[in-house]
């Protein structure tokens, strides 16, 4: 099938429109747009490093929205750490105000891992038990005539063993 | 001719920057006019050749050598000058709706002035039709190495040249038509030297 052509004069004007309104010489390869692109483009070992973090931190993202609910399980074992260093049996025993009165002279006095034992020893010699463990207030006896209510210790120095008079005087009686 | 046309042989190495640079001084100016035609805008074409020659730098690596690079390269660009035609009617359009109802300045009269008819006519052809024109009226390929650089029959070339023609020979006057060949009794076409390659 033969091509229709355009007539000479018809063909220059062609040329002549086309050239006219666009440069001749392209610019240098160094200066075109791809050769800028090629400046700007990070290299694949860093384009390997982002991806690793990109994809890091997606993980993490992940994990600490969409995971389940953590529990507070670093409060105990927090607890239990200390308790541990200052030689106490790891526990969750709650510490009574008095506790924190007694042991000032340590440096964890705050701590609510306080074990039954650190308040036994704190308890002066001269004192009797029974002060603080008489369901009575003050436990004077009165008149001679008071009998020593029955406690649940023993009592410290009685000496024959079976005695019913406690040998030392409450403090609080003596006034 | 046809050299141009070949399967990219071993100076074509995908990924290769000088083997681009070479390719990019070779089909910079065909590229050009072509595109020039496309969208009616000399700094448009420019800028959508670049912009072609940066979306081939791109994909210059998993370019498959048994194609011809230079058919490649246009495919991208018209691509690009397509999407340039398609911008730039959403923009006109866009600026008809905000006049809407207002007198507005109406078109520039020296860019009207500045601004061929041939060229005017020629940007109002579909794309790959102004593209085919250029390509075998100013270029000198024939129907065949446009369908081979195109991906796309004899016949397709066939009919878009000849809607071009009609075209512009109704804007334009009617020799711009054409003629059939008579010197020619063969039918063996001979193109003329291309004016758009390696002149860069």
């Amino acid at each position: 099938m033969p091509e229709r052509e355009l007539p000479e004069h018809i063909r220059r004007q062609l040329s002549e429109a086309l050239d006219g309104g666009s440069p001749l010489v392209a610019p240098l390869p160094s200066q075109a747009r791809f050769a800028r692109v090629l400046d700007a483009m990070p290299s694949p070992r860093w384009r390997l490093r982002g991806l690793k973090v990109a994809v890091a931190v997606g993980g993490i993202v992940v994990v600490a929205l969409a995971g389940p609910p953590q529990p507070r399980e670093w409060v105990v074992q927090a607890v239990n750490d200390i308790s541990r260093q200052v030689g106490l049996p790891a526990g969750s025993a709650t510490p009574s105000p008095q506790e924190s009165s007694t042991t000032s002279e340590q440096p964890e006095r705050n701590e609510p891992a306080e074990s039954p034992e650190s308040h036994e020893t704190t308890v002066g010699p001269g004192e009797s038990p029974e002060a603080s463990a008489s369901p009575v207030g003050d436990g004077t006896p009165q008149g001679g005539q008071a009998q020593p209510q029955a406690s649940p210790t023993p009592e410290p120095s009685d000496g024959g063993g079976g005695g019913g008079h406690s040998p030392e005087p409450s403090p609080s009686s003596g006034g | 001719m046809g050299a141009e046309l070949e399967p990219a042989s071993a100076a074509s190495r995908p990924g290769n920057r000088d083997d681009f640079d070479r390719l990019y001084r070779e089909n910079y100016p065909r590229l050009l006019r072509t595109l020039y035609a496309i969208t009616g805008d000399a700094a448009a074409a420019e800028d959508c050749v670049q912009e072609a020659f940066v979306k081939a730098w791109r994909a210059w690596p998993r370019f498959r050598p048994e194609r011809a690079p230079e058919g490649w390269l246009h495919q991208i660009a018209v691509n690009t000058a397509i999407s340039y035609r398609r911008r730039a009617k959403l923009r006109s359009i866009g600026e008809v709706l905000r006049r809407l109802g207002r007198p507005g300045p109406g078109a520039d009269p020296g860019e009207a002035a500045t601004m061929p008819d041939l060229v005017t006519a020629l940007a109002a052809l579909p794309p790959r039709v102004a593209a085919d024109f250029v390509l075998r009226y100013h270029h000198g390929y024939n129907n065949r190495e446009i369908a081979r650089l195109e991906g796309v029959s004899e016949r397709t070339v066939g009919a878009r040249l000849a809607q071009a023609r009609d075209e512009l020979s109704r804007r334009l006057g009617p020799a711009w038509r054409g003629e059939l060949p008579t010197s020619d009794p063969t039918g063996v076409h001979l193109p003329r030297e291309r004016s758009g390659v390696g002149d860069a």
